[in-house]
């Protein structure tokens, strides 16, 4: 007997008709378990998708959503109002001979009246001159 | 019977010298990488060339048993369908093959609460060499033969080893081909329930 024609004979012997129907049997079910696995790995993907996506929306909400922190500012306190002393007549101020030289000289002089200097003009069309009122 | 396997393991890896085989190799990795990334077609591949072959082995690991070895059988093909791992080459995936079956045996018969008539599970780590149990199976097969009547043995040898079409024994033997069909049908059974018994 050749080997071949052996096995054939075996193959008919063993996978004969009844063999036929189970195995057609078998390969639905280990197909609709294949196909099962296959179904929980995709979904077992897209939870793990899910998960990250949603823990990452959780994170940024907490974090953008948390109180401002308090900003802390080093401002200057408010320099007190100078007041006048004498170090203080700052140089913006004209002395008395500035003042009187500001005009045509003799024009003008500076009087004293309850207790204030007020500038006298000689001639009141040299006042109008320099002054509106 | 359980002492009748004496069959010798087989565990070594192939040589893989002759680029056909590196090739077969290759194409084993091929599919076992393309069913575990769920490609259907590729479990199909795998399930008609494995089914048989693991039928004839779930036969013997239940001693002839064949509603047993339906059983595991479908077991096994579930198993493979949920569980496969890349294999390296045939030899790996056999390897794995019978370690599913043996597994999922031992949890049938867990299951059923009964020993049976079937092999003892340790010494079925020594039938994993699907060579040795083809050679079983054959070597009974030419035994069940031998112990057929004369006109079944030459019915055997005409369709089987002489190569001749069914159409052509019914006109040798001046019968119709409907007759020779169901007495092939009947010599095959009888073929087959010799194996279980002798397994």
């Amino acid at each position: 007997m050749k080997s071949p024609d052996v096995k054939e004979l075996l193959e008919d012997v063993i996978h004969d008709s009844s063999f036929v129907e189970h195995d057609l049997v078998s390969r639905e079910r280990a197909t609709s378990a294949f196909r099962n696995k296959k179904r929980n790995a995709f979904l077992r993907r897209i939870t793990l998708i899910a998960a990250s996506i949603l823990i990452l929306a959780t994170a940024s909400y907490f974090y953008y959503s948390r109180p401002a922190r308090m900003e802390l500012t080093i401002t200057k306190p408010p320099q007190p109002m100078q007041t006048e002393g004498p170090e203080n007549v700052s140089s913006n101020l004209l002395t008395d001979a500035q003042l009187l030289a500001v005009f045509p000289a003799g024009s003008c002089y500076l009087a004293e009246a309850d207790g204030r200097k007020v500038l006298v003009f000689r001639d009141e069309k040299i006042k109008k001159r320099y002054f509106v009122n | 019977m359980a002492t009748s396997l004496t069959f010798t393991l087989n565990l070594e890896a192939p040589m893989l010298c002759d680029p056909g085989e590196a090739a077969f190799s290759g194409r084993v990795q091929r599919l076992t990488r393309s069913i575990q990334q769920g490609d259907e077609s590729a479990f199909e591949t795998f399930y008609a060339e494995y089914s048989p072959r693991l039928y004839r082995f779930t036969l013997v690991l239940t001693a002839g048993n064949e509603d047993f070895a339906r059983e595991l059988h479908q077991e096994i093909m579930i198993k493979c369908a949920v569980k496969m791992r890349v294999m390296e080459d045939e030899t790996q995936l056999w390897q794995w093959l019978a370690q599913v079956a043996r597994n999922a045996w031992r949890d049938i018969l867990r299951k059923k609460g009964r020993e049976g008539r079937c092999c003892n599970i340790d010494e079925m780590a020594f039938a994993l060499s699907e060579t040795a149990l083809e050679d079983r199976l054959l070597e009974i097969l030419e035994a069940a033969i031998e112990s057929l009547p004369e006109s079944e043995q030459c019915l055997i040898k005409q369709i089987y080893f002489e190569k001749h079409a069914q159409k052509e024994v019914a006109g040798m033997t001046g019968r119709t081909i409907k007759a020779i069909q169901s007495e092939l049908a009947r010599v095959r059974k009888k073929l087959r329930t010799f194996i279980s018994k002798s397994l």
